[in-house]
């Protein structure tokens, strides 16, 4: 599903060029649920960043369903990950101005989604996340767990092929944090192809593979294995 | 989705208090504002359009010499209409108007004063379009007695429009009978009048012998040409009607201009007395109006922009989930559409309040017709239209254009986002209002000086009033009589603004060539004393019943003349005359004037009486001459105004933009202020942190309130420097109008720097205030 050749990601500070990405080559295949771990400013983030069309390599090429995504314009890449990809965040990033309902809701009217369709997928999302009851809170009257819920819930309502999560339970108590990997876990198993950002451990077992990043390299599955072992 | 972004749109409003608050109200006074104004420039630049034969209407204009001057004036003599119908083919139509003064109406005993009364040919109601409420268009003007009366007048007359066949009487000269009522003349009408009576059969009740010959330039004449004729060639034809003199060679043209031109194009005419629409006031005004709402929409730009730290969240959530950049300036266009909305509808409201103030200050009277018809209507539409377009497109651009993932960082935000075009728009703000309150200055101090200048004759105490059939003469002695009367005179017209001017006189010493015109004011022989006047050289009158030989001449007669010695010269006006006495130059036009040359000369014809009283004695004095006045004037009623006013009157169209620009300036000044009251609300939001670290390394209250003030009161200072050359500039220009003027003094822009400085730091002291004295743990804990 997507492969990343040579990727590269730097920025110049006057002569000086700082690396956060250097030769990463990655395959990760449809229907895994992959962990990338690391420490701080390992370029975890920069990672998922790419991978989400966010941002983009300098150098490098990127094939998403087997796409060249570094050759296209803005425009193609926005429709590309306006139809395949959900994101989730660590500061959850609703919109404040509207309800749980309306939060869920709005990645529809983006793809243009028709009102009674709308409806039915919105009222089936809310269903399953039991949130329900919460359709016409604001974001701020939820908690954090709560919250994380409804951006899981509004990142999976467009069903995507990609999930990406930038460490979604970084903000979340213990407890909550379970629920929300438990809830990651289940979408995986119904064939949802999850990619997380974690420090956590415990975290990254719910997935089935983990890349390890190292001052922006990927440590090499030999040594990863070694470490598991 | 457009209901769901109205419904966003909504809760973003509600729940950004202070910005709704203060873009709402700068943006529904400057709308108001706007209208108003807009519908002032409507009304001003369509006059006469209700005229269906409007485009092939014309009034005759005359170029002739004056006294050596070349001037056209809007009359022409009673024979050419006669003469252009029966020669003239392209004619389809001609009207002559003349005017009486001092109309009064009998009906039964009641005595009835008339706003205007017009003489005019049996073709007007054909050739204008107003409305008969009541009778005949084609006939109301053939019965030799009949008359045409406006509703206004039919009620004050009769109580009722219903009023065909009654019977009226003109003073004492004609009988009447009502044959139409007139809806009221549109105040867009530059032909005013409330009662119309036919010209043919009653001219001669009014003017002299000799008065309907080609030589009495007395009459408007109006053209109505035939379909597809140019007016130039129909001028020449009328010039060419105009009988020549063997060896003579032309010195009269006629020329014509087309109705709708006339309130607008007749600034140049001679001897015109209706009000004349100015085009560079409209232009001016229009201007200001237009400023004002800039000004309005800078707020909305600054304040949507200076949020945008959240606003860019906002952005980079959609973005990531979906949104395109359109979607987005969409969404923020829809914003700024529902506010202008919003405050539009508010303008309409607050319209109905400021309607008749501005109906005063404007003296214009917009009908419900008017007012509820399709302009108005596009005038709203098209001002909400350019507020959202000049408003809301920038931030729009802006506020999509962020890339989403710097969006998202938090502190990528912290800094002065855009702050420079803030500063720019700010400047621009308080550089307009400073111009303004510039200018309000100096027009009021002009003002002042005008009132305050020595005109060389005294004007206090005094109040004067118009005879109609009596002679002044059998009054003076009369009212001399009275204990409360101090003193008493009268003079053929105002010594406040004299208008008789002749010209083609002889007089002794007279070079060949030279042809001046000298302004003529004929008094009674105690005028000179009484208004205090003052002699350079010779003596007034002889103190004897009618001095009909002497004259006397102002110090810039003896210069046009061209006279050496003028004592003991003759003129010749009517009979021959002797230069007795040279009065010292005072000023008998308003002060937009120089002083010109005057004769003054004893006159039979006199019809203004003035009355001098002393303190406390006026209300006696008025009752007095009124009484003397009803006994001996069967047909007129008494009407009185003090010199003062009178004088005032001569300043009227300064005053009223005075009074414009004060209230200009203060709406520039007050929406200026709600805009970085705004700005320095965020301000303090940002810079909460930054000021609780100051506090608590021991900065002062005043400290950091100079902190927090230094910048805005930086950009207002700027705007000073901006504001003063301009308004400088355009207050030059303006004094021009006037031949005596102040000199600008710097005093002004010091002024007003001072008053607006205070001003903008009273506002920001306001928010600043609030911050320094919050507690700073607070502050710094929840960051």
């Amino acid at each position: 599903m997507i492969t990343l050749r040579n990727i590269e990601r730097y920025y110049n500070h006057g002569l000086q060029r700082t690396w956060v990405l250097r030769d990463i080559n990655i395959d990760i295949e449809e229907g895994s649920f992959v962990s990338i771990m690391g420490p701080s400013g390992s370029g975890k983030t920069t990672l998922l960043n790419i991978i989400g069309m966010l941002d983009q390599a300098n150098k490098g090429e990127y094939y998403f369903l087997d796409e060249p995504v570094h050759k296209f314009n803005e425009r193609r890449r926005t429709d590309l990950h306006k139809h395949y990809i959900g994101f989730i965040f660590q500061a959850y990033h609703l919109i404040d101005d509207l309800t749980v309902y309306e939060n869920i809701e709005t990645p529809l009217l983006y793809k243009k989604v028709g009102r009674s369709q709308r409806r039915a997928v919105v009222a089936d999302v809310l269903d399953r996340f039991n949130i329900v009851a919460k359709k016409d809170l604001f974001p701020h009257q939820l908690s954090g767990g709560q919250q994380q819920l409804v951006g899981v819930a509004r990142a999976i309502v467009g069903k995507p092929k990609l999930l990406l999560a930038d460490e979604p339970t970084g903000n979340l108590h213990s407890s909550q944090g379970k629920i929300i990997m438990e809830t990651l876990s289940e979408l995986h198993k119904e064939g949802m192809t999850i990619l997380q950002v974690t420090h956590d451990e415990s975290n990254a077992e719910y997935g089935d593979r983990i890349i390890e990043l190292w001052d922006g390299f990927v440590k090499e599955p030999e040594q990863l294995d070694q470490n598991q072992s | 989705m457009i209901r769901i972004q109205i419904i966003q749109s909504f809760r973003k409003l509600v729940r950004d208090r202070l910005y709704t608050l203060v873009n709402v109200t700068g943006l529904t006074i400057a709308m108001t504002t706007a209208i108003l104004i807009s519908l002032w420039v409507y009304d001003e630049t369509h006059f006469d359009h209700f005229h269906a034969k409007g485009d092939r209407t014309y009034r005759v204009l005359t170029d002739w010499q004056f006294g050596g001057n070349e001037e056209t004036m809007a009359f022409s003599p009673a024979p050419l209409a006669t003469h252009a119908l029966e020669e003239i083919p392209e004619v389809e139509r001609m009207v002559r108007i003349w005017s009486p003064w001092n109309v009064v109406l009998h009906y039964g005993d009641e005595k009835i004063r008339v706003g205007k009364t017009l003489l005019a040919d049996t073709a007007f109601l054909r050739v204008f379009d107003f409305e008969l409420l009541n009778g005949n268009t084609a006939t109301a003007l053939q019965d030799p007695n009949g008359a045409v009366i406006s509703e206004d007048l039919a009620l004050r007359i009769f109580g009722s429009v219903d009023v065909l066949g009654q019977p009226l009487q003109l003073s004492d000269k004609m009988p009447l009978t009502v044959t139409g009522v007139l809806k009221n003349v549109p105040s867009n009408s530059h032909l005013q009048f409330e009662l119309l009576v036919p010209f043919d059969h009653n001219i001669d009740n009014f003017v002299g012998e000799g008065s309907l010959t080609w030589t009495a330039f007395n009459y408007n004449t109006y053209v109505l040409l035939r379909p597809g004729i140019a007016p130039d060639q129909v001028g020449d034809k009328l010039t060419e009607l105009m009988p020549l003199e063997e060896g003579k060679t032309r010195k009269t043209f006629f020329h014509l201009q087309p109705l709708p031109d006339i309130h607008l194009g007749s600034g140049h005419l001679s001897f015109s007395d209706a009000p004349r629409g100015n085009l560079s006031n409209i232009r001016l005004v229009g201007l200001i109006g237009l400023i004002i709402l800039l000004i309005a929409c800078i707020n909305y730009i600054n304040m949507t922009t200076a949020r945008q730290a959240h606003m860019a969240r906002d952005t980079g959530i959609r973005k990531i989930i979906g949104a395109r950049r359109a979607t987005l300036i969409r969404q923020y266009l829809l914003e700024a559409f529902i506010l202008v909305t919003f405050s539009a509808v508010l303008a309409i409201l607050l319209l109905e309040i400021c309607l008749p103030y501005f109906e005063q200050l404007s003296d214009k009277h917009f009908t419900p017709e008017q007012l509820f018809s399709r302009t108005p209507a596009i005038i709203v539409l098209g001002i909400i239209l350019f507020t959202v377009i000049i408003a809301g497109v920038q931030p729009a651009f802006r506020l999509s254009s962020f890339k989403p993932l710097e969006a998202l960082k938090t502190n990528h935000w912290r800094g002065p986002q855009g702050a420079g075009l803030r500063k720019i728009l700010v400047v621009s703000q308080f550089t307009c209002a400073a111009a303004l309150i510039i200018c309000v200055f100096i027009i009021l101090q002009q003002l002042a000086f005008v009132k305050a200048h020595e005109l060389g004759y005294q004007k206090e105490y005094i109040f004067s009033f118009n005879t109609v059939d009596s002679d002044p003469k059998q009054l003076i002695p009369l009212l001399e009589k009275e204990a409360s009367i101090a003193g008493v005179t009268a003079s053929s017209s105002s010594i406040i603004d004299v208008g008789n001017r002749y010209a083609g006189f002889e007089y002794e010493g007279k070079e060949p060539e030279a042809d001046p015109f000298l302004y003529v004011l004929g008094v009674h022989p105690n005028f000179p004393q009484f208004f205090g006047l003052e002699l350079t050289d010779g003596r007034w009158f002889l103190p004897r019943e009618m001095d009909t030989t002497s004259v006397i001449i102002n110090e810039k007669a003896v210069a046009a003349l061209g006279l050496e010695d003028p004592l003991g010269k003759w003129i010749e006006f009517r009979n021959k005359t002797t230069i007795t006495g040279i009065a010292r130059d005072f000023h008998f036009r308003s002060l937009h004037h120089p002083i010109e040359q005057l004769a003054i000369s004893q006159s039979r014809y006199l019809n203004e009486v003035y009355i001098k009283t002393t303190p406390g004695n006026t209300a006696k004095a008025i009752a007095a001459a009124e009484n003397i006045f009803a006994q001996h004037e069967e047909h007129a009623v008494f009407d009185y105004q003090f010199m003062d006013e009178s004088y005032d009157q001569l300043y009227k169209s300064e005053t009223r933009v005075g009074q414009l620009f004060l209230i200009f300036s203060c709406l520039a000044i007050f929406i200026s202020c709600l805009g970085i009251f705004g700005l320095a609300t965020f301000s303090a939001e940002r810079r909460r942190k930054e000021i609780s670290i100051r506090k608590v390394l021991g900065a002062s209250f005043s400290n950091l309130i100079y902190i927090f003030s230094r910048d805005f009161i930086k950009l207002v200072c700027i705007a000073l420097l901006l504001g003063s050359p301009v308004a400088w500039f355009a207050m030059t220009e303006w004094l021009q109008d006037f031949s005596y003027h102040i000199a600008i003094s710097p005093w002004v822009f010091l002024g007003a720097g001072i008053l607006i400085i205070s001003i903008a730091f009273v506002t920001i002291s306001l928010q600043s205030m609030r911050t320094a004295l919050q507690n700073p743990a607070r502050s710094l804990h929840t960051d």
